[in-house]
């Protein structure tokens, strides 16, 4: 650039027709001095207000929280001190939720993807062109091929009011939640299985006697009171028992570390039941009472020695008897935890059956310190969308296996196989809200080639994702700091204290920015575009929040008036209910072709050269949700790989040596972390954090960071049963990068 | 008094969140941190295999190498004893400890930067804050005030405010029946090693052995040599310091460790 | 033959001639620091645009507006695509997000502790950003700000923003801009802005 005048210059001389500029957005007020700001920041505390009614979901245990805002700014987060849940406490992620809110990559306006799905190339556009084009388009699919050629992805809270419009009034049942496919959804159809009930986290950990864990890395895992159960029940002298290939940090806090081959459990749950009830070691009371099949069960499982369990599960003899022991010593008081996320295997139901069979065998459920179920508050009114009256043509019908105890939707992979072969019918339509099924569901290339095939792709979320690269339309979601949706219901976290319910409906805590709009408003001015109009059930998120409140003679500005949350008075959780069963033997499983009792399916070892990929979780993130967070990516920004001692030496792996990682398919990571090397992890096995290396070049600090697990779960694994994934089954060898 | 911190490990479940607390409370940069976390293990110890955590902050030591190395000049400061309102008056430079309740501080204002505190810490506790530049400087240091502000208001500091885990203690170390002093007495230790025993106030409790060997074996192990030499320098009396100040030699030293400072950037 | 008497007023008209000029200046600048739409972004503005270029000389970036006028098909379309690649979320690339506190805060944030200092630099002025969904330290409403400064002849406050509150945080987005803005349109107007609010030696 040739610069001939400076600005004075050019300013003095120059006569040039600038068009002369109304300055509508600022507006003159009356004239002050202009003074020195501080060097050092005031703190959250100083001239900021408290905004009550905030709930949490940086991650999905929704702790109350206040927010410090000073001048619409805000500055910090805490935890609702009026809480009885959380407390004034919450973890990393919730205090980091600020830069999520603040984020400049996060969404802010609609915008149409001008370039390719994948490569995409954006254009911001109005509100009501990206509401036409979603409408036109996704009436066109549905006009075409019927409404079952929509497939729906959804995840979190504000995602069930768009996705109920979607299943119910529109009547697609093609519906797959990253939240029961790929999680927890294994363990609360087992359970159903067994006691009829979902099992939450249910266990009464503050007041038990032993603590057995399967998997679960509580530390590593945070969910705030969760945590504050478990590490109450240590101070009052719980025994821990933790079963893991891994030194987890749960491990580390341990009496008893079970450091057990991938893949096993049920053979050492089988066991431990059969040698308790050879033994006469059970609760042989509580089982007459309640217990449906016993015998058959107890019959079944009888070839389960502990030598034979012992050498499957590659842990000594002693070990399995010293647990089994332990539980019988403190039974019934005992917490056999029903673990969260449990796809694993794709032998998993079969393994929480056999969990829930163990709390059966102990007789540990209703007394103090075993499952005992919370009493919340009842009475919140339903807000949802109404059913149409189209009946559904379900893919499971038409499958090989129909997977009958399917968590609520459709199982994944039949909606993706339907995509990609137009069979039974063609899936042309496709709607993503607040998932990301790039990082959430094994097999990218599958993922991919379902999106590609679509006439139509639309996203809502909060952050561009991977999954957001092959949107059509992308829509700007309001965050949870910035939206009325969730109601958070519960008790005292400890019932060994004053019983207590709270009801706290998510507010927000501050207004949103740019265009964002929050999910009622999205999906109901989509349904009027779409022909839907006269079934809307509620006008806006406050009516929604308000009517729901109204059932239990509450409103949001009576809530507000009591800082954010309502507590009542609770009911003792304790006792068992008269229609309690353990239903030992299901003969509806035996129906419909499964084991009817808990049974041990072995599944693939690692071949020569590999050893199997184990994921968990980063204490500082949340899935692949908060990989873009300026402060969680300072604390945490990659993967190391564990890596056992003995291997490394044998391999010539040193700490800290860079690597990518290689799967049984020829499959390499995209990116590279640094190695762990660890006494901490069994041979066989390596572990990374699970949720990292984000493709999407959109998310400046989260782009390429550690390695993403997912990328390397090509080898699918279903759960016969419930359709849902098991994602523990893929091998790796680690490639060194110089 | 003397506030001190205990952070009890059996207890500390590594979540993280006392540093992301504090980073909002002050606006900490992202990168550096008041505090901080560092995970330890999985490894063997004489005591079996440990999983444990580091959880760190400036510890207001008794003696802190970072007060007496400041270079700036210094001034009359009147101190007051939030308690009985008593008054005392110091010549201090821009950084200082507290003779009422032992806490290290700060003026940002007189700060000019230098990081000479910064290279004093033998625990890495203070940092250059580039944000904070001005005309005269290339940002400020800071560290862990204790929260001194929100004490005063009667609240607990951000990071024990958070702590799910009710792993962090603060208190009074000069009031025996404190739950701080408790855990003295309960065997709660300072990181220290043979070479750095500058009266840290931030103290760690475990009753695990493998625990507590492999937090120990975080403990700083030298005195950095910068804070050697300037704790040399601090030995000779006041006077003797202003008279040099000066000649001007105190300015040629300020002038090196702007240097420094640009060498570590690059 | 001029007199002493005359002189000053003469000196004030022409500063004050200036300082509208430059106002106008930096309104302009404002708006083509907006998301572009039909209502202001037309061939009138870009006919100023070049008229602007051309009255400073700068020949190869007038050279390249007309060179981009006269190739583009729909040059509303173009600028949108290009704005909400460089300013909203661009893929594949990085965007170079025109707030202030993303620059000046450590941690890449917006509403950050600049957002809160330049809002009370407006408000001691006497101004407000109102009914706009951008946060206050955008470019656009900083420029906006300039020129309400300049309109109203408050030099010292206007050089008082720009050395501690514009300057410091668009010399880093100039830097990663230079890289970044491939369409004549804003890297030029990124240089224009730079120009008109550098300081003079």
């Amino acid at each position: 650039m040739a610069i001939h005048l400076s600005r004075r210059n050019f300013l003095k001389t120059a006569s040039i027709a600038a068009a002369s500029v109304p300055l509508s957005k600022v507006v003159a007020k009356a004239e002050t001095g202009v003074a020195k700001a501080p060097l050092v920041p005031p703190g959250s505390f100083k001239d900021t207000d408290t905004v009550v009614g905030g709930v949490c979901e940086m991650c999905f245990w929704r702790c109350q929280l206040v927010g410090k805002v000073r001048d619409g700014r805000l500055v910090k987060i805490e935890g609702n001190p009026k809480s009885i849940d959380n407390g004034a406490s919450i973890c990393a992620r919730g205090n980091a939720g600020v830069k999520l809110l603040y984020d400049p990559d996060r969404l802010k306006y609609p915008m149409k993807n001008v370039g390719k799905r994948g490569a995409p190339k954006w254009q911001r556009i109005t509100w009501d062109e990206a509401l036409d084009t979603c409408a036109t388009k996704l009436k066109n699919v549905i006009d075409e091929h019927g409404p079952e050629s929509l497939a729906i992805f959804p995840h979190g809270a504000s995602a069930s009011y768009p996705f109920h419009f979607f299943e119910h009034t529109v009547g697609t049942p093609n519906v797959s939640e990253a939240s029961f496919f790929q999680c927890r959804g294994i363990r609360d159809m087992a359970y159903m299985a067994t006691i009829e009930q979902p099992p939450g986290e249910n266990v009464d950990m503050p007041n038990t006697k032993v603590i057995f864990l399967l998997g679960g890395h509580f530390g590593e895992n945070v969910h705030v009171s969760h945590l504050k159960r478990y590490l109450k029940g240590l101070e009052n002298g719980a025994k821990l028992v933790v079963v893991d290939p891994r030194f987890s940090a749960s491990a580390a806090k341990a009496d008893i570390w079970v450091p057990i081959r991938p893949g096993t459990d049920t053979a050492m749950l089988l066991a431990i039941m059969n040698y308790l009830i050879q033994n006469d070691k059970y609760a042989a009371d509580f089982v007459d009472e309640y217990g449906e099949g016993f015998e058959e069960f107890a019959e079944g499982i009888k070839e389960w020695t502990l030598e034979k369990a012992a050498a499957e599960c590659d842990i000594p003899v002693a070990q399995i008897k010293e647990v089994a022991d332990l539980l019988a010593a403190n039974m019934p008081n005992v917490a056999i935890h029903p673990g969260r996320h449990v796809s694993w295997y794709g032998n998993d139901f079969q393994r929480q059956r056999a969990l829930a069979c163990l709390t059966g065998v102990l007789g540990a459920f209703g007394v103090k310190g075993a499952f005992v179920p919370p009493k919340g508050p009842k009475g919140l009114k339903k807000v949802s969308w109404p059913h149409g009256d189209h009946d559904p043509d379900l893919l499971s019908d038409y499958a090989d296996n129909s997977h009958d105890f399917s968590p609520p939707g459709t199982p994944t992979d039949l909606i993706r196989d339907a995509a990609i072969t137009g069979k039974p019918y063609p899936i042309k339509g496709c709607v993503i809200w607040g998932q990301n099924p790039i990082q959430t569901i094994p097999n990218q290339e599958k993922t991919i080639k379902m999106l590609e095939q679509m006439d139509f792709v639309m996203c809502t979320d909060v952050m561009p994702t991977d999954i957001t690269m092959y949107a059509d339309i992308l829509l700007p979601e309001c965050s949870y700091l910035e939206r009325y949706d969730y109601i958070k219901t519960g008790t005292q976290w400890n019932f060994a204290d004053e019983h207590q319910q709270y009801i706290a409906p998510r507010m927000p805590l501050v207004d949103p920015e740019f265009e964002r709009k929050d999910g009622i408003w999205i999906t109901n001015e989509l349904a009027k575009r779409m022909g839907y109009g006269e079934f809307i059930p509620t006008k806006d998120q406050v009516e929604m929040v308000n009517t729901r409140l109204a059932g239990v003679g509450l409103s949001i500005d009576k809530i507000r008036a009591e800082d954010g949350i309502h507590i009542q008075p609770g009911k003792d959780p304790y006792g068992i209910s008269e229609d309690m069963t353990v239903i030992f033997y299901n003969e509806d499983l035996e129906d419909a072709g499964y084991p009817p009792i808990p049974t041990y399916i072995p599944v693939e070892r690692a071949p020569q050269g590999y050893m199997r990929l184990l994921y968990g979780r980063s204490p500082v993130h949340t899935f692949n949700r908060t990989q873009n967070n300026a402060w969680l990516m300072a604390a945490m920004d990659s993967t190391p790989v564990w890596l056992n001692d003995k291997v490394a030496s044998k391999l010539g792996f040193k700490e800290g040596d860079t690597v990518s990682l290689e799967n049984q398919d020829g499959v390499k990571s995209r990116t590279t972390a640094t190695v762990k090397v660890t006494p901490g992890i069994r041979e066989d096995a390596v572990y990374i954090y699970h949720g990292f290396g984000s493709i999407n070049p959109e998310l400046t600090i989260g782009h390429n960071k550690g390695i993403d697990d997912t990328s390397l779960i090509t080898k699918l694994a279903v759960d016969p049963e419930t359709g849902c994934h098991g994602m523990r089954n893929n091998f790796v060898k680690l490639v060194k990068v110089s | 008094m003397q506030y001190g911190m205990i952070i009890d490990i059996d207890k500390c479940v590594g979540c993280h969140a006392c540093t992301i607390a504090c980073k909002a409370e002050w606006e900490v940069p992202a990168e550096f941190g008041r505090n901080w976390v560092y995970r330890l293990g999985p490894a063997n110890t004489s005591a079996g295999m440990s999983y444990t955590y580091y959880p760190g902050l400036c510890n207001h030591c008794d003696e802190p190498p970072c007060v007496d190395v400041c270079p700036a000049d210094t001034v009359n400061m009147t101190m007051k004893d939030a308690k009985t309102g008593k008054t005392v008056t110091m010549e201090v430079a821009a950084t200082w400890k507290d003779p009422f309740n032992g806490t290290v501080q700060i003026d940002k204002e007189r700060c000019i930067g230098c990081g000479a505190c910064r290279d004093a810490c033998p625990y890495g506790a203070r940092y250059i804050n580039e944000d904070l530049a001005d005309d005269e400087s290339d940002g400020k240091a800071d560290k862990c005030t204790y929260c001194m502000p929100r004490v005063a208001e009667g609240l607990a500091p951000s990071c024990v405010q958070t702590c799910l885990a009710g792993a962090r203690i603060f208190g009074d170390l000069d009031d025996p029946e404190s739950e701080v002093s408790q855990y003295v007495k309960k065997g709660a230790v300072a990181l220290t090693s043979p070479a750095v025993q500058i009266g840290s106030n931030g103290r760690y409790y475990s009753s695990k052995k493998a625990d507590m060997e492999l937090l120990m074996q975080s403990a700083p192990q030298e005195m950095p040599e910068a804070s050697l030499r300037r704790i040399m320098l601090a030995k000779m009396s006041q006077p003797a310091l202003k008279q040099i100040k000066e000649l001007g030699l105190i300015g040629l030293a300020g002038g090196l460790f702007v240097k420094s400072l640009k060498q570590d950037k690059e | 033959m001029h007199s002493t008497e005359s002189q000053a007023p003469k000196l004030e008209t022409e500063l004050s001639t200036e300082a509208s000029l430059l106002s106008e200046i930096y309104g302009f600048l404002a708006l083509a620091m907006r998301y572009p739409d039909s209502s202001f972004l037309d061939g009138q503005f870009l006919d100023a645009y070049e008229a602007l270029l051309q009255s400073l000389e700068w020949k190869e970036e007038y050279a390249d507006m007309q060179k981009w006028r006269s190739q583009t098909g729909d040059f509303l379309n173009d600028l949108q695509i290009e704005y909400t690649q460089l300013f909203i979320n661009a893929s594949p690339g990085t965007t170079i997000p025109p707030y202030a506190s993303v620059y000046m805060d450590g941690d890449r944030s917006i509403q950050g502790k600049t957002t809160e200092k330049i809002k009370d630099f407006y408000r001691s002025c006497g101004y407000e950003v109102t009914s706009s969904t951008e946060p206050p330290d955008h470019i656009q409403h900083e420029l906006e700000f300039l020129a309400a400064l300049a309109g109203e002849n408050r030099r010292e406050e206007e050089t008082l923003f720009l050395h501690s509150l514009f300057r410091p945080w668009f010399i880093r987005f100039l830097k990663h801009s230079i890289q970044e803005a491939r369409h004549p349109f804003y890297r030029v107007s990124i240089q224009l802005i730079d120009f008109f609010t550098k300081e003079e030696q």
